[in-house]
This record gives C-alpha cells, sequence and structure tokens, in this order.
C-alpha cells in the first residue's frame, strides 16, 4: 500500500458497521421473533473510536499558534461542520416533508415544527432540546461535532497534555460513569445532571479514539509481524460481530469497546493494510456508509409498517436496499447541487473581476 | 430620508424595548390578577432583554482592548459604569417601594431600621445572590442576574476576547439551555434553587451568551450577505412570532424555541441593512429609554391600584398601563433633573476648588 493511498480497510468498515446499525434500528420498529444484530448499537463505538482517532490525526498536521488558536480551531470545525451538512440537510428535509404529507400535519404544526427543527438543522441535538424524533440517530453526529468542539482548541495549544493527560482521564472517568448508570452502552437521550449519556458516550468515546491515534503514532503496532496483526484485527472484529448479533455473552459492551479501540487502531496501521481494498469502489462504500446512516429512520418509517408476508429476511433486505437506493440518491442529487452551485459561484466571481 | 447614518442610534431596538417591556408588565399584571390570554406568556420578553444586553455587552467590551496590568481595573471600572447606569432610577423606586411597605405596615423606626438592613441587597441590586428583603422591587431580578453574570465574564471577556466570543459562549449557551430543558422545560425560571445558585442566574448566563454569539455573527457580517426585504421579512416574522406565542398561540413551540428565534431576530435588529431610518428620531429613543422605568414601576403600581374595582380586566389593565407609564415618567423627571442639579453643582464645586488653588 502507497503510504499516500486512502484507507479503503476503513471505509469498508465503515459500510459494514453502518449497515450494522440499520438493521438494528429497523429491528427497534418490527416484531420478528428472532432478528439479527440485536445488540447493533454498538457499531456507534466503532464510528467514534475512528472519529476520534481521525480527528486526533487531522489535529496533528495542523500547526498552531497561540496568536490563531481560536480562528484556527473555528476554521478546523467549520470544516468539519460543512463537510457532514449538505447530506444531513438533505435529509432534514425529506424528513420534514415526509412528517407533513404522512402525519397531516396542519399549517400551523408544520410551521411549529420547521422552526423546532432549528436545533436539528446545525446538528445541536444532543444538548437535549430537540424535537422532530425521525431524526434521532443524529445524536452521534451531535456529540461528536459538539465534543470536538470544546476539545479542538485544548487539542491544538496543549498536545501533549491532551493526549498524555485529558484524553486517558476522559476516557476512564465518563466511560466509568456510564457503566455505573447502566452495564450496556444502550443510551442516548437520558439525561444525568449535566448532559445527556449520549454526550458523555461520545466524549469517552472520541478521547479513546484520540488514545488509539497517540499509540498508533508510536507505530507500537508496528512492532508485531504483519500476519500476527491481521490476525488479532479480523479476530478483533469477528468478536465485536458475533456481539453485535448476540451470539456471545462472554464480553459486554464496554470489553467490546475496548476490543474496537484496539482493531481500529491496527486497522489504520500500513502494515496491516490490505492493498486490494484501496479501489474506488471501497472507498465508494466508505462514502455511502454516511447517508446510509442519515436515511435508515426515514426509510423505515416507509418500510418497516409493511408486510410482506415474506419473513424477516425478505423484509430486512429490502430495507437495507431501500436504504441504499435512497442514499445512492442522496449523493447523485447533493453531490451534483454542490458542483453546480461550485461552478455557478465560480462563474459570477470571474464575472465580478 | 431612511437612510441610516452610521452614527445614528437604533431606533428599531428602542422600540422593541418598549414594546417588550409592555408585554412583560401585562403579563405580571394579568398573572396576579386575571387570568386573560394577553400575553401568559409574556416573560418571553425578558430573553429579548437578555440577548439584547449580551449583545451590548460584548460591542461594549470591544472599547476594553486587554492590557495585562490595567485589564481587572478595566474590568472595575466597567461594571461601575454599568452598575451606575442602572443606579439612578433604580433608587428612585427603591426609595418608592421602601417607604410604600414602611407606611403600608406602619413600621417604626425599630423595625423600619432593621427592615432597611434587610433590604441592603436589594438597594445594591444583588437581590440574585440568594438575599433579599423588598419583595416589591422582585421584579428587579433581571438586572441584578445580569449585573452579577456581567461581573463574573468581564474579566474572562477583556482577557480572552475571541475565546469569550466564539469558545465560551456557545459552549456555555449549549450546556445551559440544555440543563435548562432538562430540569424544566420552560424558561419561566427565577427562584428555583439549584444548589448553587438561583435558576436566574443561569438563565442569564445562557442568554447573555446568546447575546455575545449574536454579536459574533453580526461583527462578521453575516447579516449584510442577505437581502434587505429578506432581512425584514425573517425579522419582523420572528418578531410577530413571538409575540404570538406571548399570548398562547403556537403553543407547540417551546420556550426555548422562541429563544432561538429572538437569537436570529436581534442580530439582524442590529444590521445597518435592515434599519429603518424613519424609526431613528426622538420619540422613539425617548420610548426606549421610558422601558427601563416601566419595568421598575410595574409591582408597586400593581401594589397600589390591585386593590380598586373596575369592574372590567380591560379597563383595569388600560389604568394599570397609564398608571405605569405615569409613573416611569415622574421617575425620569425627577431623577434626570435631580442627576442633572448634581452634576451642575459637582462641576461649580470642581471649579471653585481649581480657583482657589
Amino acid at each position: 500500500m502507497k503510504s499516500s493511498a486512502r484507507n479503503g480497510k476503513i471505509d469498508l468498515l465503515k459500510f459494514v458497521f453502518a449497515v450494522i446499525i440499520i438493521i438494528y434500528h429497523f429491528n427497534k420498529a418490527t416484531t420478528y421473533p428472532q432478528p439479527i444484530f440485536t445488540r447493533g448499537y454498538i457499531g456507534v463505538e466503532f464510528f467514534f473510536v475512528t472519529s476520534g482517532f481521525l480527528f486526533a490525526q487531522s489535529l496533528s498536521r495542523l500547526s498552531c499558534r497561540k496568536a490563531t488558536l481560536i480562528d484556527d480551531s473555528f476554521a478546523f470545525m467549520k470544516r468539519k461542520f460543512i463537510s457532514l451538512f449538505p447530506y444531513h440537510f438533505f435529509f432534514l428535509l425529506a424528513t420534514l416533508i415526509f412528517c407533513i404529507i404522512h402525519y397531516h400535519w396542519d399549517t400551523e404544526r408544520s410551521f411549529v415544527q420547521i422552526i423546532k427543527c432549528i436545533p436539528d438543522l446545525l446538528m445541536l441535538r444532543i444538548n437535549g432540546i430537540s424535537s422532530l424524533t425521525l431524526l434521532g440517530h443524529e445524536w452521534y453526529l451531535s456529540a461528536m461535532l459538539i465534543v470536538m468542539f470544546i476539545l479542538t482548541p485544548i487539542a491544538l495549544q496543549y498536545r501533549s497534555f491532551f493526549f498524555r493527560f485529558l484524553c486517558p482521564v476522559l476516557t476512564v472517568f465518563c466511560l466509568g460513569f456510564l457503566y455505573q448508570q447502566k452495564h450496556n452502552l444502550d443510551f442516548v437521550t437520558e439525561w444525568i445532571g449535566l448532559c445527556t449519556t449520549g454526550f458523555l458516550r461520545g466524549t469517552g468515546e472520541i478521547a479513546l479514539g484520540c488514545l488509539c491515534y497517540a499509540v498508533y503514532d508510536k507505530k507500537l503496532p508496528e512492532r508485531l509481524p504483519k500476519w500476527l496483526l491481521s490476525a488479532i484485527e479480523l479476530f478483533l472484529y469477528a468478536v465485536i460481530l458475533l456481539h453485535a448479533n448476540r451470539m456471545t455473552t462472554i464480553v459486554n459492551d464496554y470489553a467490546i469497546l475496548f476490543l474496537t479501540a484496539i482493531a481500529v487502531t491496527i486497522s489504520f496501521t500500513s502494515k496491516a493494510s490490505f492493498g486490494f481494498l484501496n479501489n474506488r469502489f471501497v472507498y465508494f462504500l466508505g462514502k455511502l456508509s454516511y447517508p446510509i446512516y442519515l436515511s435508515q429512520i426515514f426509510v423505515r418509517q416507509i418500510i418497516a409498517p409493511i408486510d410482506f408476508g415474506l419473513g424477516y429476511a425478505f423484509h430486512v433486505a429490502f430495507y437495507v436496499v431501500c436504504v441504499i437506493v435512497v442514499s445512492l440518491l442522496c449523493i447523485l442529487l447533493v453531490d451534483n447541487l454542490l458542483k453546480l452551485t461550485k461552478k455557478t459561484s465560480g462563474e459570477v466571481a470571474k464575472i465580478n473581476h | 430620508m431612511f437612510a441610516l447614518k452610521s452614527s445614528a442610534r437604533n431606533g428599531k431596538i428602542d422600540l422593541l424595548k418598549f414594546l417588550f417591556s409592555i408585554m412583560v408588565i401585562i403579563f405580571h399584571f394579568g398573572k396576579g390578577l386575571y387570568n386573560y390570554d394577553l400575553f401568559t406568556k409574556g416573560y418571553i420578553a425578558v430573553e429579548f432583554f437578555f440577548i439584547t444586553s449580551g449583545f451590548l455587552f460584548a460591542k461594549s467590551l470591544a472599547k476594553y482592548p486587554y492590557q495585562k496590568d490595567t485589564f481587572l481595573k478595566d474590568s472595575t471600572l466597567f461594571m461601575k459604569r454599568k452598575f451606575l447606569s442602572f443606579f439612578p432610577y433604580h433608587l428612585f423606586f427603591f426609595i418608592a417601594c421602601f417607604l410604600y411597605v414602611v407606611f403600608d405596615q406602619h413600621l417604626g423606626i425599630r423595625t423600619g431600621f432593621s427592615f432597611f438592613c434587610s433590604t441592603i441587597p436589594d438597594l445594591l441590586m444583588l437581590q440574585m445572590g440568594g438575599i433579599s428583603g423588598l419583595s416589591l422591587l422582585r421584579y428587579e431580578w433581571y438586572i441584578s442576574a445580569m449585573l452579577i453574570v456581567m461581573f463574573l465574564l468581564t474579566p474572562l471577556a477583556i482577557r480572552y476576547r475571541k475565546a469569550f466570543l466564539y469558545y465560551f459562549c456557545p459552549i456555555l449557551f449549549l450546556a445551559i439551555t440544555g440543563w435548562l430543558f432538562a430540569q424544566s422545560h420552560s424558561l419561566n425560571v427565577v427562584r428555583e434553587w439549584t444548589g448553587l445558585c438561583y435558576e436566574a442566574l443561569l438563565r442569564a448566563t445562557a442568554e447573555l451568551a446568546l447575546g455575545c454569539i449574536c454579536y459574533a455573527i453580526w461583527e462578521n457580517k453575516f447579516w449584510e450577505k442577505l437581502p434587505k426585504a429578506f432581512l425584514l421579512l425573517i425579522e419582523w416574522g420572528i418578531y410577530t412570532i413571538v409575540f404570538l406565542y406571548s399570548c398562547k398561540l403556537f403553543t407547540g413551540l417551546g420556550d426555548f424555541f422562541a429563544l432561538f428565534l429572538l437569537g436570529i431576530a436581534v442580530p439582524i435588529s442590529f444590521t445597518d441593512k435592515a434599519s429603518l431610518g424613519f424609526l431613528n428620531n426622538r420619540v422613539v429613543y425617548f420610548l426606549g429609554k421610558i422601558s427601563f422605568p416601566i419595568y421598575l414601576s410595574q409591582l408597586l403600581v400593581i401594589e397600589i391600584i390591585k386593590e380598586y374595582d373596575f369592574n372590567s380586566p380591560t379597563l383595569h389593565t388600560l389604568v394599570y398601563i397609564g398608571c405605569v407609564i405615569s409613573a416611569a415618567l415622574i421617575c425620569m423627571l425627577v431623577t434626570d433633573n435631580l442627576l442633572r442639579l448634581f452634576r451642575h453643582l459637582r462641576t461649580k464645586l470642581n471649579n471653585r476648588k481649581e480657583d482657589v488653588s
């Protein structure tokens, strides 16, 4: 693998875990007796840890002066927000229109609901104020953005302190507190006195992801032979998938979280790379994972109530295909609109000059 | 004719201050005596005042660049100016309320003195610290909360201006509004004790922080990028929704979403592009000035006129508003002239001292 090639393995894992999460949410809306991935929420841990890793990696590439700390932090978060916003806005709009039509909301209710989407629009729902339950799954984005907003200046200004002290402390105490509340990770919106559980979960796991980056940066995994790294990595993901499918009760969610952290660290290591995964198709699967995550509840509301009479396997497969199709539509529409906007604004800028 | 000179005072904000202060006084009057629908959620007006105060707070602090040796002194000076700007009218109503209680309850010298000692926090506008003695000034909680929070935030805002506007304020706003939402789902909270402070202090902190965020957005000229008609449509649309919400329409909206809407409308109101030049005149400026004594006089006037039976809530309310405005005008007349006299005497004294030296 060329050191500059994008890590296709992470893209593939993003796609796989996104599908696991959407199946988990689909199961919650149906009453089939033996669904798969009944612990599929564990996929979110992969995303948080990976986000934390990539967050730390991006920040380590930024050189920062004290005088421009806030400007640099703000610029970093602005880029992050803008990268997530287009697809998010598409599904926010689609969900609102769906609700208005499907639930026959009158004008006043529709108008009020549009106003109440302001926190959702700005991806701030994890602070506790939100209204559109069909966007409840976006708690992950909100938690990630708010946690990153808080940590960015600290990470830029006090790099050593951030990695050697703050991240370990946040990981231990946030996750420890959550464990005392409930011995699993399947909770998001419960208020725990100062914040929601989702926010604390995001904080602990992003901090854990940053620690993974610190370990990666020290090239600790590189000391092991490639075959061993790959074996450990594949074994860990197998355990995680079995746990998500409730096929093992040997370990609990928190242990799975730590196994995920180890696996993610190895996955980013170039020594453990699988070159055949570094291709455009796999990269596209990674890109698709985000709109898949965003579209799940919206598609579920339409597909889940339909009784096909063909059993769970068909229903869930049909649902997954619909989610993928809607995601593809989203990518097609949004990317082309963005391209058109950039082209138009470029032409306008040229005319003005 | 309608172009706004960049130095002209923003008449729109003065008009809005007047309208929202009327909303608040009617809310308090209705709450105590009648249960009519007009402004039953009028407490939402306080959010406008907090956001505007936060905006102006951030704007004023731009005049205090950080200097290591003097920044605490600058902070103190800023707060002293802020306190003194409120104090004259506040003192007028403090004395009026104090005398009313003394005569109404026939307090003797000893009880009167004891009562006075218990009202010292109210005199110093510190009742939101937790200690208060003069219930007739309980609606001054807003001023007290604002001063205490500004006192806490000013050194931080001067020392770390950019971090304050772009980092601390968003975090404070998100964290506190989330907490308040989880606690009570309403912004109509003042004297509920959280264990460490009154909820009003948290409400003030969150909303002053929102005002500072509004200033940061305004400073970046974000709203100037939009066309004027669009800005005015959003602005007045939001104020209309908030007014209707305060009258128990759009009940599904919720206090916190009304707060977010005000956070959008207030910076637009301060934007030059959205200015309405015909509002920049002395009448409107005067309406803005009278909004503060209107707010201060309300409870004393309620105490006096609540006993009278007008047989009609509408008439009673109109008489009440008339009395509040009259009391506010008297306050301004007496206080402004006394202040003018005081300054004149002080200038004369200083001149005499200079002549002697």
